[in-house]
């Protein structure tokens, strides 16, 4: 019986193989190609490092890109690669350093320049003009910008110090721990009195085990939305906006807070998206975020710019949330726009 | 993986473009050959290199046929995985069901429960369920595991369902797979 199972087993997958010798013959150029393509695109294309070797553990904000970098990196969705370089001490760019620069830029990936060549990025276009310094990389949030400002005041005085806020993500992750596996600062409410601060000491190079994917449409929609979390965070916000105004002040700085906008606040279909995402459609406002920070900016006596009246969606790559090379240089002629109205306001005191 | 990446970068498109100028052009070359003179092996040589020129000078260009070149393929994949699929379950299942294994491959009569315990899976398991290594397992990988789960159930006949799953796994068609893990990220 036994014999007779195994002579059963062994006809009938010999009969479904020769079913699926069709498939085969037809299926093994079509997979050639791929796989001579992928080998052969190795050769027509820069050579690319894991972001691994781009960053390194910092006992204070967590990450940081590393010194003396000149390498390609390969983006998230895959549609490109790019440059990027260091100086240093592992900030973007290595023709200026902060006390070189008139302007220096704090900020998370819109700062580093992610997924343009270091040439296009908005630091280096206007390098006849102006000198500017971007201090940022990516997954960073506002408390890792204000811990940076601290660190580096004293190569602040006189300068035009412009903060990135990207309401895409940064106000909800300043209440985080984490940014993936990564351990970051943040912010936490101190005994439920309204004042706020930071926490850095759970920062290890160890892993954080729980990294929950967040659904970054709907953490937007809250954002935009009277909500419990977005109370929190535009509080969070005012006490790190507070920070890093008192940091600039002591640095005898001007500090101007630039709000991007994620680009699905600007685009219609995507504006309903959110607004059928929002736990509150009541008070769904694509606007919320920029109201919020001029808001708290105004109170605080603090400049405030928000690029959405500077941005078009044409200024965002199509496959992730980052500022082509076109958006680069809208952000840069606006840099320039603000260092020039600091300038002559410096002059005229 | 037998697709290309859906959003292509620009090594990607010059390295298509290249593939399929290059076996074209030796395609052309060789059957000439073949069928009148020896000559034409250079012709197709020569071909080859004029059509890899405008892949290399602008790679833009290349996108129309490298999008309907992926949409053939996905078709392809769609409809091989459907009939691999099939042949399986006509050809493998059905009968083993009806012959012998500890597997429930057909119905089993009305009084007799389909109740399946099943015990609290491991932490590692949250994500996935079906990718945590099997107790035992010396190497990683979905092969040694299938086989080791086989071997472990009793359920032998399995083994001949290998090939197929290899197939289908060619078969796939999943984006995730095209650029390395880990990017933009620490861990």
């Amino acid at each position: 019986m036994y014999i007779l199972h195994i002579i059963s087993v062994l006809i009938l997958s010999m009969f479904g193989m020769l079913l699926i010798i069709p498939i085969i013959v037809l299926g093994l150029p079509l997979w050639a190609v791929n796989f001579f393509t992928i080998l052969f695109s190795r050769f027509f294309g820069p050579k690319f490092v894991s972001w691994q070797d781009l960053i390194e553990f910092n006992q204070s904000i967590g990450w940081k890109p590393k010194p003396n970098l000149d390498n390609y990196y390969l983006t998230q969705v895959g549609d490109g690669v790019y440059h990027v370089n260091t100086d240093s001490q592992g900030w973007l760019g290595n023709s200026s350093s902060i006390d070189k620069s008139e302007v220096v830029v704090f900020g998370d990936s819109y700062a580093f320049g992610y997924g343009v060549n270091s040439n296009d990025c908005f630091f280096s276009v206007l390098s006849g003009k102006t000198h500017i310094k971007s201090i940022g990389a990516p997954g960073y949030n506002m408390v890792q910008g204000i811990i940076l400002m601290s660190q580096l005041y004293s190569q602040l005085k006189n300068k035009l110090v412009v903060w990135f806020i990207y309401s895409g993500n940064d106000l909800f992750e300043n209440l985080l721990p984490n940014f993936n596996h990564y351990r970051m600062p943040f912010v936490r409410e101190v005994n439920g009195n309204g004042d706020w601060e930071i926490v850095t000491s759970h920062i290890r190079p160890e892993r954080w085990v729980l990294a929950s994917k967040t659904n970054y449409y709907k953490k937007i929609a809250e954002i935009c939305s009277s909500t419990f979390l977005a109370q929190r965070a535009y509080s969070a916000c005012a006490f790190l906006v507070e920070k890093a105004r008192d940091i600039c002040r002591e640095a005898n700085s001007c500090l101007v807070v630039v709000n991007i906008p994620d680009v699905s606040q600007m685009n219609k279909k995507k504006i309903e998206l959110l607004y059928k995402l929002a736990p509150d459609k009541s008070s769904f406002d694509p606007d919320l975020p920029d109201r919020k920070i001029r808001e708290i900016c105004c109170k605080l006596d603090v400049r405030f710019l928000a690029l959405k009246d500077h941005l078009g969606i044409d200024d965002y790559k199509k496959l992730d949330p980052h500022w082509n090379e076109r958006g680069h240089k809208r952000v840069a002629e606006v840099l320039y726009g603000l260092y020039k109205d600091y300038s002559l306001k410096e002059i005229r005191a | 993986m037998i697709s290309l990446p859906r959003n292509p970068r620009r090594s990607f498109l010059i390295s298509f473009w290249f593939v399929l100028s290059i076996t074209s052009g030796l395609l052309i070359g060789i059957t000439l050959s073949l069928l009148f003179s020896s000559q034409f092996l250079g012709l197709g040589v020569l071909l080859a290199l004029v059509l890899v020129l405008p892949g290399l000078l602008r790679p833009e260009l290349v996108t129309i046929p490298y999008g309907m070149w992926n949409k053939l393929v996905r078709e392809f994949a769609r409809v091989g995985s459907l009939f691999l699929l099939a042949i399986c379950f006509y050809v493998i299942f059905m009968p083993f069901g009806r012959m012998r294994s500890s597997l429930r491959l057909t119905r089993r009569p009305c009084e007799e429960s389909l109740w399946v315990p099943r015990e609290t899976l491991p932490s590692t398991a949250y994500i996935s369920q079906y990718d945590i290594p099997i107790k035992g397992c010396p190497r990683k990988g979905w092969i040694p595991n299938f086989l080791l789960w086989a071997r472990q159930s009793d359920n032998s006949w399995a083994y001949c369902l290998l090939p197929f799953l290899i197939l289908l796994r060619f078969l796939e068609t999943e984006e995730d797979k095209s650029f390395p893990k880990n990017i933009y990220t620490l861990y």
